[in-house]
């Protein structure tokens, strides 16, 4: 049996994803056995973190200022707003290239059993946000049918302030074979195909 | 090892939560066993390697799995997905939510409800075709009240102890039905209306008076603690 700190912290480390038991009491031993240093510095930057950063008035997203620098970056088209869950999605149009304008998290996709309703998801925020300066949203939530609702849900609250909405396409990966993919995401390909 | 009929099960899933790394928990509506929760064991890994959406447990698919333990939390797999894939869009994915959220606090856990099932199995595959068909929602929401042991008298005048006159003007009571008005003053169901939703015929007008009553009696059943999906239900027909 540990001491009693050594014992809070391990059930500390456990409250991350993908940490059991094991792994946590392994990160303990580790931080005191041979990077005690680290571990200072860890503990430092944590608090820090947790005290200072909070959401961006402009979009959701984490960041330290009240502002982030997308938001705060003269650079990028005012007229285009982004909508997506997460920081990650951020993230990785980031990376992609693609998209130049402002973003809008959601946090969470619609799901009354959880209590996510429109005020969770921020509509109102987006809504206040749309009535100046966006011309055109573009909404890129999960497909899945919590994404597809919450996608309908804020269309049909966005269109009557007279911006362009428009959803990113769902279908076949790039480079997929037909045959491979399956019987769901080939449904919604057929739904969403366009002329060429 | 066997598969015996009753680890068997032809449902929906209602709602899924990630649970740990890899696996879902999921609370499926059975055909035969009610509302139950299922833990799938390692679905999110498999997920992430097909590349393609969450391996079958969509809402609105309707499924056959395999109940591999037993007790308050079994865990179960996918053993395939029965009819087609066209998923709920638009307006149809949030009557679905709202239809879902009914379900979830309404039926009991392991409470067989094979009719009520039906009129849900219809309700989805309804809202696949056409997705603005609200009278197909009204019919479900009847039935599903009806199935409950809750159903609603369209004919019956609670107030007099006798039937729904033509001429008549009347209130709704959760708890006792139509009560007849003796000073309408231009409020209340007409009595030509109730009895046409009594005869099963869903006009406009019958499919916005249903509305109304089923909130009422779902709010009463509900112990009026708000049904969350009310808010995604603002514009005016929903
Ligand atoms: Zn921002």
């Amino acid at each position: 049996m540990n001491d009693a700190l050594i014992e809070q912290l391990i059930d500390a480390f456990r409250c991350l994803p993908g940490v059991g038991r094991k792994s946590a009491q392994r990160m303990v031993w580790h931080l005191l056995e041979r990077d005690r240093a680290g571990g200072e510095a860890l503990s430092k930057v944590l608090h820090e973190t947790l005290t200072r950063v909070g959401e961006c008035q402009g979009c959701r997203n984490f960041c330290e200022t009240q502002i982030c620098h997308i938001c705060a970056d003269p650079k990028r088209d005012k007229a285009q707003l982004c909508v997506v869950e997460s920081p990650a999605d951020v993230m990785a149009l980031e990376q992609s290239g693609s998209f130049h304008g402002h973003y809008f998290l959601t946090k969470g996709n619609l799901s009354p059993i959880d209590g996510i309703g429109p005020k969770e998801i921020g509509a109102e925020a987006l809504i206040a946000r749309c009535q100046s300066e966006v011309q055109e949203v573009v909404i890129a939530l999960d497909s899945t049918v919590e994404g597809e609702a919450t996608s309908h849900y804020l269309c049909d609250r966005l269109l009557p302030l007279g911006v362009v909405v428009s959803r990113i396409a769902h279908g076949i990966p790039m480079g997929g074979e037909l045959e491979f993919v399956d019987g769901g995401t080939l449904a919604h390909a057929m739904l969403g195909r366009k002329p060429i | 090892m066997t598969i015996s009929e009753t680890d068997c099960l032809t449902g929906y899933v209602l709602h899924t939560r990630k649970f740990q790394e890899t696996s879902l928990l999921v609370e499926f509506f059975s055909r035969d066993q009610g509302r139950c929760a299922l833990l799938f064991k390692g679905i999110r890994r498999q997920q992430k390697k097909q590349l393609s959406s969450r391996a079958e447990l969509h809402l609105f698919r309707k499924l056959a799995v395999q109940r591999l333990s037993r007790g308050e939390l079994a865990t179960a797999k996918v053993i395939e997905s029965l009819g087609d894939y066209v998923p709920l869009v638009g307006q149809a994915a949030i009557v679905g939510l709202y239809v879902n959220e009914l379900i979830y606090r309404l039926v009991g856990r392991f409470e067989a409800q094979s009719a009520l099932f039906d009129a849900y199995d219809r309700l989805i595959r309804t809202l696949r075709v056409t997705p603005l068909d609200l009278k197909a929602l009204r019919i479900f929401e009847l039935a599903m009240l009806a199935e409950l042991g809750f159903g609603i008298d369209f004919r019956f005048d609670a107030s007099r102890q006798t039937t729904i006159k033509i001429e008549g003007q009347y209130d709704f009571f959760p708890e006792q039905g139509f009560r007849w008005l003796a000073r309408p003053e231009g409020s209340g169901y007409s009595g030509a209306d109730l009895i046409a939703l009594g005869d099963g015929i869903m006009s406009d007008q019958g499919a916005k008076i249903v509305k109304l009553v089923v909130r009422q009696v779902v709010h009463h059943l509900l112990g009026g603690r708000p049904l969350k999906a009310r808010d995604l239900l603002e514009s005016p027909q929903l």
